[in-house]
């Protein structure tokens, strides 16, 4: 296993859940590797932009599970 | 990642020192030198310069003991010198680097010590473009960090000498870092921290705008939060302290042995000390008392030898006639004033008879002093020899008792001589200090481990608590429209952080037991006991396990100087495997700490498994040996992968180092 960023970046695209989800974790992940050494990101902004921009796209039933 | 030349100016004892590495394919170079000769110092002064620290736990350091001290000494006072280590990189295909690291510092007095920092400085210069040059790195630390990270550093660039801290259980946590680190599993671990906080603000922006109640509850949610925080907070310390506890612990204990085993030896010892002066105080009271049985009788014993002596002489004159028979002299003497014998002798003065009677008195006269006196002794003398009569068995039973004292005193002193040889080098007070210590260790672990454990429940409560005010601010939501949006975005966070922590565990697990598994390889190729160990584990708390197959028991504090040498090269070579990089390993003192049949065994195993990484990987290795460490044997088991020798010497008169002859 040579292992490096695209492993959790692979695992991410492949893994089973909602696509929102999905792609949110992608764009997260993506945000953290291009901050890797940056001691204190201003992430939760760009946290909160990418939620806000994914949960519309993600649709849960009534008891908080996606359908 | 190559090195290909190291050049130190003014570090330490390199005033000017240049060293071309080799960076073809597969680089494997000696360093050799006396010890003093500055190999150390090379290692510290790569390390600097990649990572701003001499060693792993030696970010805190005077920056004025870099310094040169034939350059301070040969400084004027104003005079600036400027310590510089520079490295010049060969990237593969991400082109070159130079990356130089430099600390300047004015000389304000004559001393050689009166020296001020006047400026550190990074730069790095990388040629990624053969047809742009050279260009300088805007952010050196962060070029860096990207391509050696700090926290590998002490995987790659180590001290042999120090291996036996390699796995330490306080090094877990590095090694975690590590291992995560090399898939960016850590990124996904921040990931989900940030997403967490996020999450829980979305809760708060919920409650914010869910009405009276809702803002109620979000007052509650921020005090639990906070509450959390703290009971974190001391957990972490907590945690620190119990850390530390259990490093004094082991320390205690590498320190002294077995602390319980030396103790009982003590104890032992303590014992039989005591059962050797109890025999030889016996043995002192039965001699004095066979003194003073001698001195009692001893004096009658000679005078009853030198009775029997003169009996026997009186008995021996008179079988030959040479005494008379017991007589009464004033028989004779009567006899003579009567002039008359009892044979009717006459005995008229100056007759022959009467002169024969009177020279018969004359001549036995002081013999018969001498029969009297025998008669006189006769008395004592029963009375001396009755005593001396029972003084056998007296004698005989004073000398069994010497005789046992002896044997006992003798028998203990030889455990004595035993159980003193397997105590000696340690000293009873040192140990009674260490017991002490380590007792109090114990203890304060122990409470501290109840501490934690009250804590870890107060936490439990308090998240349970977090959780129902969530509950409920989630369902104060739903009745008001407004909120219905804000709750929607918190339950997509909320499952976007649950996926992602699923994520995390799961790849965690699999790098850490991929981790484990080629350590395993690696460290199983190394060694001969090939059936002895179980497969090396990284357990859950990042604790490399070693165990032999026959007993249930982590073995790793057993493992031999040459075992853990192995373990801990094995382990470098993982990460490196693991991680895909190939960062160049250099050790000093390889060897060091192993005996000499077990370093030609190890530099044999160490020169087959680091000759397959440096076919397979391109890796370069230097390694940093003093002459006695590199012998004859070793540049045997080492000659067939064509190291690079270069020799370094100290030269006394100037104090410094340079480099001297190259095979």
């Amino acid at each position: 296993m040579k292992a490096n960023a695209t492993i959790v970046a692979r695992g991410i695209a492949s893994a089973d859940c909602d696509p929102a989800i999905k792609k949110c974790l992608l764009a997260l992940f993506n945000f953290e590797l291009e901050n890797t050494n940056i001691k204190n990101p201003q992430y939760k902004e760009k946290y909160r932009d990418v939620i806000e921009l994914n949960a519309s796209n993600w649709i849960e039933d009534s008891s908080g599970k996606k359908e | 990642m190559k090195i290909t030349r190291i050049h130190l100016e003014n570090f330490r004892q390199h005033r000017n020192l240049e060293i071309e590495l080799d960076n073809s394919r597969s680089s494997f170079t000696i360093l050799k030198g006396r010890n003093g000769a500055g190999k150390t110092n090379l290692l510290k002064a790569i390390t600097w310069v990649m990572t701003g620290k001499l060693a792993k736990d030696e970010s805190k350091f005077d920056l004025v003991s870099l310094v040169s001290i034939s350059a301070a000494k040969a400084a004027a006072k104003g005079e600036i010198i400027e310590v510089l280590v520079r490295l010049d990189i060969d990237l593969g295909s991400s082109g070159m680097a130079q990356i130089e690291r430099s600390a300047r510092f004015v000389k304000s007095g004559d001393g050689i010590q009166d020296l001020d920092v006047s400026g550190t400085n990074l730069s790095v210069m990388s040629l990624e473009d053969k047809s742009r040059g050279y260009q300088k790195e805007p952010n050196p630390d962060l070029w860096l960090e990207k391509i050696f990270p700090d926290r590998f550093s002490h995987y790659f660039l180590f001290d042999g000498e120090h291996l036996h801290k390699f796995f330490k259980d306080t090094e877990a946590a590095f090694v975690k870092k590590a291992v995560l680190e090399i898939a960016n599993i850590d990124q996904l671990e921040k990931l989900v921290e940030h997403l967490g906080i996020v999450n829980q603000n979305l809760v708060k922006e919920i409650g914010s705008i869910a009405g009276v109640k809702g803002e109620e509850l979000r007052k509650d949610y921020e005090f639990v939060e906070k509450k959390i925080e703290s009971i974190v907070e001391e957990l972490k310390q907590k945690e620190v302290s119990r850390v530390e506890l259990d490093e004094q612990l082991t320390q205690a204990r590498d320190k002294m042995g077995d602390i319980a085993a030396i103790q009982k030896d003590i104890a032992l010892r303590n014992q039989f000390e005591g059962i050797a002066q109890s025999a030889s105080n016996r043995g002192q009271e039965a001699r004095k008392e066979l003194n003073s049985w001698a001195f009692k009788v001893g004096p009658a014993l000679m005078l009853s030898a030198q009775i029997g002596a003169i009996e026997l002489e009186i008995e021996t004159a008179r079988t030959k006639k040479v005494l008379p028979p017991p007589y009464k002299p004033e028989a004779l003497e009567e006899l003579l004033s009567q002039a008359v014998c009892i044979c009717g002798r006459d005995l008229e003065p100056n007759s022959d008879s009467c002169k024969h009677v009177e020279s018969l008195l004359a001549k036995f006269a002081g013999l018969s002093e001498i029969g009297t006196l025998l008669s006189e002794l006769q008395q004592p003398l029963q009375y001396v020899k009755a005593r001396i009569d029972g003084s056998p068995e007296t004698l005989q039973s004073t000398q069994e008792r010497i005789k046992s004292a002896l044997s006992d005193e003798s028998k203990a002193m030889e455990q004595l001589s035993v159980i003193k040889q397997k105590l000696s080098g340690h000293d009873d007070a040192q140990i009674s200090f260490i017991a002490k210590k380590h007792d109090e260790a114990k203890k304060a672990l122990e409470s501290l481990i109840l501490q934690i454990g009250s804590l870890e429940r107060q936490l439990e409560d308090q998240r349970e608590r977090l959780a129902l005010i969530r509950k409920d601010i989630e369902n104060e939501a739903t009745s008001k429209e407004k909120s219905r949006e804000a709750l929607q975005r918190q339950r997509f966070a909320e499952a976007t952080l649950n996926t992602a922590r699923g994520m995390y565990e799961n790849f965690s697990d699999q790098v850490r037991e991929k981790v484990a598994e080629e350590l395993n390889e690696e460290f199983q190729s190394m060694i001969w006991k090939k059936n002895f160990f179980k497969p090396v584990q990284i357990d859950d708390d990042y604790r490399v396990l070693v165990s032999p197959k026959k007993f249930d028991v982590e073995w790793r504090n057993a493992l031999s100087a040459g075992e853990t040498a192995c373990l801990a090269f094995a382990f470098s070579l993982t990460l490196s495997n693991v991680a895909g990089f190939s960062y160049p390993m250099v050790v000093d003192s390889p060897l060091g700490r192993l005996d000499s049949e077990v370093k030609e065994f190890v530099s044999s195993v160490l020169a087959k498994a680091l000759e397959s990484e440096i076919d397979s990987e391109g890796k370069q290795i230097l390694l940093l040996m003093t002459d006695s460490e590199y012998d004859a044997d070793v540049a045997d088991a080492l000659a067939h992968m064509k190291p690079k020798v270069w020799e370094i010497v100290f030269d006394e008169e100037n104090a410094e180092s340079r480099l001297g002859a190259i095979k």
